[in-house]
């Protein structure tokens, strides 16, 4: 890895947040549907979605924009209702309480607040936090010279790392990202991929990760949802062992048949 | 930059240093002051080393620290009164539609109202008591501040409040993290123009329902033809107005903004 935060991780053996958590938590979406009032009448943005997904798994929602991707998120994030269905959590123990870490397309930090500040804040409800909780979330993304900086004094890559640890804080079984690195150069975006890969991979996390970038799916996941015209339309397995060369054949022929399949809902 | 660096010395001190621009807007202040002085008869506007020379006299005869402390007493108790109310208002309106639609006529209604109305209403009122100047100042300038308060809750970053609903953020904390820093530079920006308000009002106030308080003394020289005593009252509050905008509002606004960076800090320094 050639990421400072993995740099940092390996080196200096940080204690993660999740190490003593029940680790991760399936999600079973079950015949979800969502429809909003509009001017013109009830629009149907999807209706009818069955998905499961195991713990641990990284599953990739892809959909053009417009697709209803996002909505979806929302209603998964329990930030809308649906119209019809539901979505279950439960971690292997058969506990369903799980928590939820959210990571946006922009950090969506508070400005006023240092890094460890912003950490502290989605902590109403944790008896147990302390700044150690912040510090090593902000440890795990690399940003252990940063403890004390505000988000203004920080470089776009290093905002969303911020909003990364932030959700790893909170120890979740089921992590839900909206398209998190869309709004980064792709150089910084690329480390930032391979990072999240890394942490991923250590810390035994449920991702339901939002995009539109195909690559970026194929790179991360090992399952990609296609969503369009209100349904998941392709339910892909990626068959590419990990770490992911982007220029190996296996990678463009999957991203090929990838591509085929998603354009396939226009023809 | 190129540009920068070929302009005149002067000049780049003059925008480089907060201070120096500060100083040197006083000093243009001054030097209109002495112009319009030379234009008018002397007893109607003193020239500003005599209006000094005079106020000195004040505070050395002691007449002009009782009469300072009264005003500021009343202007403090008004200001404070004006920014709970004004502050409490503009946060309802700006987080509930409903309180919005509720307390907006009485918002538009308290700034369409003159001062002066107010200062004789809480005069026949409370009489000479420190009420009359303190519940006529509320009454006006707590207006200004709610609109104020209400336009920077507003402004509030909607993803911001997405982020706190995704991790179940209860709606106090939102408002004590969230919604009141946002706010933060529009309420400083009322707070100062609530003050400012506030200590004409009880000017006002006090010509009409006092027997001490800088308004009380103004009116006193008004009324001997003492315009240049008038001027010397004048000239002392206005410094100690300067003295709590810089000596408070300015290192409290400072410490609060510290998260901005440098640069943009410039902007509002």
């Amino acid at each position: 890895m050639s990421s400072d935060m993995a740099k940092t991780d390996n080196e200096n053996a940080v204690n993660l947040p999740g190490e003593e958590s029940g680790g991760a938590a399936s999600i079973h979406i079950e015949n979800l549907g969502k429809t909003f009032d509009t001017a013109e009448g009830t629009e149907e943005v999807f209706s009818d979605i069955n998905i499961d997904i195991e713990p641990g798994t990284f599953v990739c929602l892809l959909g053009k924009s417009g697709s209803g991707k996002s909505t979806m998120l929302n209603i998964v994030s329990e930030v809308l209702e649906p119209t019809e269905g539901r979505v279950r959590f439960e971690y292997p123990s058969g506990e369903e309480d799980v928590t939820l870490g959210h990571v946006f397309q922009d950090p969506r930090l508070l400005p006023w607040n240092t890094c460890v500040n912003n950490i502290e804040y989605v902590h109403e409800n944790n008896p147990n936090y302390t700044d150690e909780v912040a510090k090593r979330s902000l440890d795990l993304v690399g940003l252990s010279e940063h403890y004390d900086k505000y988000p203004t004094q920080l470089s776009g890559g290093q905002r969303q790392r911020v909003g990364i640890a932030r959700a790893l804080s909170t120890d979740p079984g089921v992590l839900l990202m909206d398209e998190p690195f869309s709004n980064l150069d792709e150089i910084t975006a690329e480390n930032l991929r391979e990072e999240l890969l890394d942490i991923w991979s250590r810390l035994n996390k449920t991702v339901f990760f939002v995009t539109h970038d195909m690559t970026e799916a194929i790179q991360l996941c090992d399952r990609i949802l296609m969503l369009g015209k209100g349904r998941i339309y392709a339910d892909l397995e990626n068959p590419l062992e990990r770490p992911r060369r982007m220029d190996s054949d296996e990678f463009l022929k999957f991203r090929q048949k990838a591509v085929d399949k998603f354009h396939s809902i226009e023809d | 930059m190129a540009t920068s660096n070929r302009g005149l010395p002067a000049i780049s001190l003059i925008k480089s240093n907060t201070w120096t621009a500060r100083l040197f807007g006083l000093l243009i202040g001054l030097a209109a002051w002495f112009a319009l002085a030379t234009v008018f008869p002397n007893d109607l506007m003193p020239y500003p080393y005599e209006t000094i020379e005079l106020a000195w006299g004040l505070v050395e005869s002691g007449v002009a620290w009782p009469n300072l402390r009264d005003t500021l007493l009343r202007t403090f108790w008004g200001f404070i009164g004006s920014s709970l109310l004004g502050v409490a208002l503009g946060v309802f309106m700006g987080i509930n539609n409903y309180s919005q639609r509720f307390f907006t006529p009485y918002v538009v209604i308290g700034l369409s109202v003159p001062a002066i109305a107010w200062a004789a209403v809480t005069t026949i009122v409370y009489g000479f008591s420190i009420m009359a100047p303190v519940v006529a100042t509320v009454l006006t300038t707590f207006p200004y501040v709610a609109i104020n308060v209400w336009k920077g809750v507003e402004n509030l970053e909607p993803n911001l409040i997405n982020m706190s609903r995704s991790f179940n953020i209860s709606r106090r904390r939102m408002l004590r993290r969230l919604i009141i820093p946002s706010a933060a530079p529009f309420l400083f920006s009322s707070f100062r123009f609530g003050l400012a308000i506030s200590w004409k009002i009880v000017t006002i106030a006090e010509i009409f329902a006092a027997s001490s308080g800088v308004g009380y003394k103004l009116m006193q020289s008004y009324q001997v033809y003492k315009f240049e005593e008038a001027w010397a009252w004048a000239s002392l509050f206005i410094i100690v107005i300067l003295g709590i905008e810089y000596g408070i509002i300015k290192p409290i606004e400072r410490r609060v903004f510290e998260y901005r960076h440098d640069a943009d800090f410039a902007l509002i320094g």
